[in-house]
């Protein structure tokens, strides 16, 4: 189709704005159905997934629908550690292993005798559910007391977590970038050289992270409630920190913090004959002139904030 | 190129002005875009029917008109300035009043349009900063809530960040703080949103829903945060509230420790 002949060399400036007007309304008119049969026709079929069983275990492949841009990786565990690694591809590798198994004889016949001569069939059994839709994969496994899986997955480079265990497990990332919330309740948290923003929480344990990158301008917050906090940046952070160590804990920075000036937050209250004065115990400061609000909370523990390098 | 690129280029395209990697681009998916190739149909239509209708032609008369005009502010210029208007008016009152009256009276009539005119404007900028206060306040409202839904907790935190320089004025802001604080499926965003709720005047209401929601809060820590928002927000009533509190059943020991810690002191 080639150009279309033009009025003459120079169209009148009223000729052209009509134009513009006519083809901005089309514009508008055509944009939601244009759109969504865009997206629909530009999504890519969904690739099969194999599943192989291994000796205490299995693994299988999950893609995600567009692989051009981050995925989003969520897995929520009542039991069983997670561990997700990066690596140079676009599919999500798992693999799920058994971590032990308890004997749970609850029903209070006496198995010994029922297993004379008998051997163990050592094929684990349990049943795991992953779903992706529109690029956010969930795995579900039915971990449990008597029958601990821990997660091992390997995913793109830049992949957003969304990781969450409870009981008796650890929360372990290696390099991967993306918009991570970690969330434990009996256990630790490491994520060394991972890259973007972090948002990290557990109850019973030590909460680790090691950035090798950061997302500029974005909020990111670590606690624990008994446990260490222990974060190391990059040493070019910006940030406006706000700091408390509990009733028991202490502070360690490499930074520099400057404090912010504010009035001494006391509470006087009086009682009678006396007068309590109460000082908050939360420090707020600023890191190489501020930035996005990072915030440092433990209650049984200590705080480290570490420069990269040093 | 998708279809909101051909819409963005359409016009430049059919008055030849689309450079030729564009158009190329353009071409090739009209080749495979019904939609877009039967809306460059009805624009071309409409271009060749513009170009149909002719060019406006100035009438008989105006360049005649132009001239005479021309000659009038020509003329008015060589006949001198006249005098201001305030002067005028002073010379009809010179010979009533004497000379001075002639720069006096219009002076204080100056004086007072002019006294009048600020205080009307400086009213209406005191309207006009109400309403672009309510409008900014507005829009932090917005963007706040927007914030408190995404899915990411880094954007929760953004949006408690900015509820907490506007809730001291906004009722739905601190509905949305609270929410977030007894809510929100991050531990971190729930400690900023109690965080926030104490830089706001408190209320009983908001302590009540905080106290109320204790026995869903399973982290110590947010416990431990609820108890020192009812503390701080209700210095006279902390016997009271660490009573009903010890009582709680939900509550983790160590906050019943510090509560027991802090008992002897109130």
């Amino acid at each position: 189709m080639s150009q279309p002949q033009t009025h003459s060399s120079s169209p009148s400036p009223v000729r052209r704005a009509m134009l513009w007007l006519a083809a901005s309304a089309l514009a508008g008119v055509l944009a939601a159905p244009g759109a969504a049969q865009t997206s629909t026709a530009e999504r890519p079929a969904q690739r099969a997934t194999t599943a192989q069983a291994t000796a205490n275990g299995r693994t299988f492949t999950v893609p995600f629908s567009d692989p051009s841009r981050p995925g989003t990786l969520e897995i929520h565990q009542t039991q069983g550690s997670i561990y997700v690694e990066a690596y140079d591809g676009r599919d999500v590798h798992f693999e799920l292993r058994l971590q032990e198994e308890n004997d749970d004889d609850d029903d209070g016949d006496n198995d010994d005798d029922r297993r004379g001569g008998l051997r163990r069939f050592n094929q684990p059994s349990f049943q795991t559910e992953v779903t992706e839709e529109d690029n956010v994969m969930e795995l579900n496994s039915d971990s449990s007391w008597s029958r601990t899986v821990s997660v091992h997955a390997r995913v793109p480079r830049r992949t957003h977590l969304q990781l969450e265990c409870v009981h008796s497990c650890d929360l372990i990332v290696k390099g991967v970038t993306g918009d991570h919330e970690l969330t434990n309740t009996h256990g630790s948290i490491e994520a060394l050289e991972v890259g973007g923003t972090v948002v990290a929480s557990t109850t019973h344990g030590e909460v680790k992270v090691v950035f090798a990158s950061l997302e500029p301008g974005r909020p990111m917050a670590f606690s624990s409630f008994h446990g260490d906090v222990d974060v190391t940046f990059p040493p070019t952070l910006k940030a406006e920190v706000r700091i408390d160590p509990g009733n028991h804990g202490e502070v360690y920075t490499a930074f520099d913090i400057v404090p912010i000036e504010r009035p001494t937050q006391m509470r006087e209250e009086r009682k009678g004959k006396g007068v309590r004065v109460v000082v908050e115990r939360e420090a707020r400061g600023t890191i190489n002139g501020g930035g996005p609000e990072i915030s440092f909370k433990t209650w049984h523990g200590t705080i480290y904030i570490r420069k990269k390098g040093i | 190129m998708n279809c909101e690129g051909v819409h963005q280029r359409v016009a430049d395209y059919l008055t030849g002005d689309l450079p030729a990697g564009e158009a190329l681009e353009l071409r090739s998916h009209l080749e495979i875009c019904e939609p877009c190739r039967s809306e460059l149909g009805d624009l071309s239509d409409l271009w060749l029917r513009l170009g149909l209708v002719p060019d406006e032609e100035p009438t008989e008369g105006l360049r005649e008109r132009f001239y005479a005009a021309l000659a009038e502010a020509e003329a008015t210029e060589r006949r001198g300035t006249r005098p201001a208007w305030w002067l005028r008016l002073g010379r009809l009152l010179g010979p009533v009043q004497g000379p001075r009256w002639a720069v006096a009276v219009p002076s204080l009539a100056l004086g007072l349009a002019l006294g009048v005119a600020v205080s009307l404007y400086w009213v209406g900028r005191g309207s006009e900063v109400a309403e672009m206060r309510q409008e900014v306040d507005s829009l932090s409202r917005l963007v706040t809530l927007s914030l408190l839904q995404q899915d990411s907790a880094s954007e929760r935190l953004k949006g408690v960040s900015f509820g907490r320089q506007t809730a001291p004025r906004d009722e739905r802001v601190v509905d949305a703080l609270i929410a977030a604080a007894t809510r929100d499926p991050s531990i971190n965003v729930r400690l900023a949103a109690i965080d926030a709720l104490a830089g706001v005047r408190p209320t009983p209401g908001v302590g009540a829903q905080l106290e109320a929601s204790l026995g869903d809060q399973s982290s110590p820590l947010v416990q431990l945060a609820v108890v020192e928002y009812l503390f701080r927000s209700q210095p006279t009533r902390q016997r009271e509230i660490t009573r009903r509190l010890l009582d709680e059943g939900s509550l983790d020991e160590a906050v019943l420790e510090y509560l027991a810690s802090e008992a002897p002191q109130i």
